[in-house]
């Protein structure tokens, strides 16, 4: 049993919270994969001095230090690198519905996403099995986008 | 201990809002200091990175998020932040790495991108207050400023022309930096500067340094590493740093002694008795008009109560030719405050003007040695540079 | 030299020429006063305000602390100190935490208790000594300045709950000729 303290009346503390939010542009690597997902598509940096492919995109190779300009369309399916089961929320709650988080990479690209999976039982899920992304209706660049990835039958 | 040279520079554009990431703009300036030094990410033994709280980007672990945007992917890494004092205290990083022996050379990059926060960063400086004596009273972060101020002037019988007359200087000079901020430099008249809106009675809103978001990076060798370059090189010929007790209020904010601490461990390292005859160009922190004369005395370049008085007679114009240029880049007044990165900026500046490179900014004198200086925390770090020829 | 870097403008964003997103977080802390903080504050619960000896520099110190920070070492007695003051420094503000503007100005200063060191100051808030608010930069002039002597105005005692605004804030007081 791990022990959470969230009764104050035996000790003196202070109450406050984190005051203001946060807007973050996207840059002008990421916004490439961002604005393309909104033509359901994914795109990756190709970097003209090693070649690597990366997702998502960026406009520098971290090994080579090198600008990169060069972005294609990658239309194969990724595949489960990784998974998890989560059970509780970020307050400690119960979920309603155990969710799946995959770690989801493309052959040959380097980096990937990681997004939900649905439609799924937990015993379905394997390492290696391609899946496919499910979009939104009204897309804007977001990765929520895509609503969540589902195992390809 | 090493010696260590200078060997590259770079700086990207500052600006309110940029559209690049701080990965993007640690990049570019990464990069155009790789250039200037002739090398490759390769010959770069490690890596530095400083940049302020946090918050502003409103990523944790920031010095990890940047880190692939200055080529420290796969190398020693390290991540330094004394608040306003990083971008000098990451020059002083860099010099510890190279000095200890450990590596021939040390890509240093500061970057900024303060515009992530919102409404306004202002308010995410808050948390640098008390929480429990401070904040509850609806802190601004402007209030240690213009308290600083009010003290200074009081005890020094300083009046508000004066002081105005720093940002008049400093804005002018930032008409030639190539990287200033949009609307931040400009031919301003004292009488404008004092009647400027009131932010925090004494300090007018020609009086601040803007929220900006910018990097810079410099290139740092061993004494071996710089003489295979052949070039004339810019030697670090001194560093110091002091942080004083984050009981502000107990302390008595007319004088920095933290800065003058920090200073004479610089003029010790470097043998430098008569600072006022031997540094010949100097880029003190100016967030605020009234911070560029407070820094100057904790400086030593001037006894307690004398800068403003000098500032009057032109002993800190760029064009002096018996005085000690003070900000000729235009300093955080001018150019920007992107928090880190301003302090890299002004030793960039000390660089350039070293080399014979600054263009329209070069001083008149002829400078052998420069000191830059940067500022943070709660009134509560100084951290110095001496560069020489 | 070509530096690189693209300034936006606000209506870059809003006309969504250049994509974002958008973060907010909900982050509660609960933070433990400690030792020192913890008597202080129920001292102000009980209208009284309280230092710190430190038996190596002799200092009295408010805010009170477990040990000198300056001699590195621990601090040995409660003083009792007045809830009078002098103002070390001070500013008339017309911007609120988020940098909005107020109409009227607020007056931060650090005001040196009386009974504690030379020095000791805290921040807290000057009010008009009549009519609480203050109407604008002038007026605050005409009752302030560095040296001015204050008295603070606590909240009712039921009112009172530990916490630094247990003071409401200082007022401007006549000295006694």
């Amino acid at each position: 049993m791990i022990e959470k303290i969230d009764k104050f009346d035996k000790i003196k503390v202070l109450k406050g919270e984190k005051m203001g939010w946060h807007r973050y542009t996207y840059g002008n690597g990421e916004e490439i994969f961002f604005k393309n997902l909104i033509d359901k598509k994914f795109f990756a940096s190709k970097c003209k001095n090693c070649e690597k492919l990366f997702i998502p995109t960026r406009i520098y190779c971290e090994d080579c230090f090198e600008e990169i300009n060069e972005f294609v369309e990658i239309k194969d399916l990724p595949y489960i690198y990784s998974y998890t089961f989560l059970f509780k929320d970020l307050e400690d709650n119960d979920l309603k519905e155990p969710e799946i988080v995959v770690f989801l990479k493309w052959e040959n690209v380097e980096g990937g996403l990681i997004h939900r999976l649905k439609e799924t039982n937990f015993d379905e899920v394997e390492i290696g099995l391609k899946c496919e992304p499910v979009f939104k209706e009204k897309r804007e660049g977001n990765i929520n986008d895509i609503l969540y990835f589902r195992i390809k039958k | 201990m090493q010696k260590v040279a200078v060997l590259g520079a770079g700086l990207t554009k500052f600006s309110r809002r940029a559209k690049e990431t701080g990965k993007e703009l640690a990049f570019y300036a990464a990069k155009m200091a790789l250039e200037e030094a002739g090398l490759e990410i390769k010959d770069i033994d490690a890596v530095v990175c400083v940049s302020a709280p946090d918050a502003f980007d409103g990523l944790h672990r920031k010095g990890e998020y940047l880190s692939d945007g200055c080529g420290a992917s796969k190398k020693p890494f390290m991540r330094c932040f004394v608040g306003g004092g990083s971008g000098v205290f990451g020059i002083i990083s860099g010099w510890y790495h190279i000095a200890s022996g450990h590596f021939n050379t040390c890509l240093v990059v500061a970057e900024e991108k303060m515009s992530s926060s919102m409404p306004h960063p202002q308010g995410t400086f808050n948390a640098i207050y008390d929480q429990f004596l401070e904040r509850p009273l609806g802190v601004n972060l402007l209030w240690i400023f213009s308290l600083e101020m009010q003290r200074y002037m009081a005890v020094h019988k300083i009046p508000l022309e004066v002081i105005a007359l720093v940002a008049v200087k400093n804005k002018k000079n930032g008409l030639d930096h190539p990287c200033a901020q949009e609307g931040i430099p400009g031919n301003y008249t004292v009488e404008e500067v004092v009647n400027s809106e009131i932010m925090c009675w004494p300090v007018t809103r020609l009086m601040v340094s803007p929220v900006t978001d910018g990097a810079a990076a410099i290139v740092l060798a061993s004494y071996d590493f710089a003489k295979k370059f052949g070039k004339e090189n810019i030697w670090i010929e001194g560093v110091g740093w002091c942080l004083d007790t984050s009981y502000w209020t107990n302390r008595d904010l007319y004088y920095p002694r933290y800065v003058e601490y920090a200073a004479r461990m610089a003029y010790e390292m470097a043998g430098i008795k008569d600072p006022k005859k031997e540094i010949h160009v100097v880029e003190p922190y100016d967030p605020f008009a009234y911070k560029e004369l407070h820094h100057l005395e904790g400086l030593l370049l001037a006894d307690k109560g004398e800068a403003p008085r000098l500032l009057e007679k032109g002993f800190w114009d760029r064009d002096t030719e018996n005085g000690i240029p003070s900000s000729p880049s235009g300093g955080l007044l001018g150019v920007g405050n992107p928090i880190a990165a301003a302090g890299l900026m002004k030793v960039i500046e000390i660089y350039w003007q070293l080399k014979g490179k600054a263009g329209k900014r070069q001083v008149k004198r002829e400078v052998k040695r420069g000191l830059a200086q940067a500022w943070g925390d709660l009134m509560q770090v100084g951290t110095v540079v001496i560069l020489g020829k | 030299m070509e530096f690189k870097g693209t300034p936006l403008k606000d209506r870059d964003l809003i006309e969504k020429k250049v994509f974002y997103t958008d973060w907010h977080v909900k982050a509660h802390y609960a933070w433990d006063c400690g030792i020192a903080l913890s008597y202080f504050f129920e001292g102000l619960k009980n209208g009284k305000i309280y230092g710190r000896h430190c038996p190596k520099c002799k200092r009295i110190m408010v805010p009170p602390r477990m040990f000198c920070e300056l001699c590195f070492h621990p601090t040995d007695k409660w003083v009792l100190l007045k809830d009078t003051g002098k103002v070390n420094t001070f500013s008339v503000s017309y911007l609120n935490w988020d940098a909005s503007r107020r109409e009227k100005p607020q007056v931060p200063a650090v005001i040196e208790i009386d009974g504690a060191s030379e020095g000791m100051g805290i921040l807290h808030l000057i009010a008009h000594p009549e009519k609480v608010e203050w109407e604008n930069l002038e007026e605050v002039l005409k009752y302030i300045k560095v040296g001015t002597k204050v008295k603070a105005v606590w909240k009712d005692e039921k009112e009172r709950e530990g916490k630094i605004t247990d003071i409401k804030y200082f007022i401007p007081i006549k000295e006694e000729k």
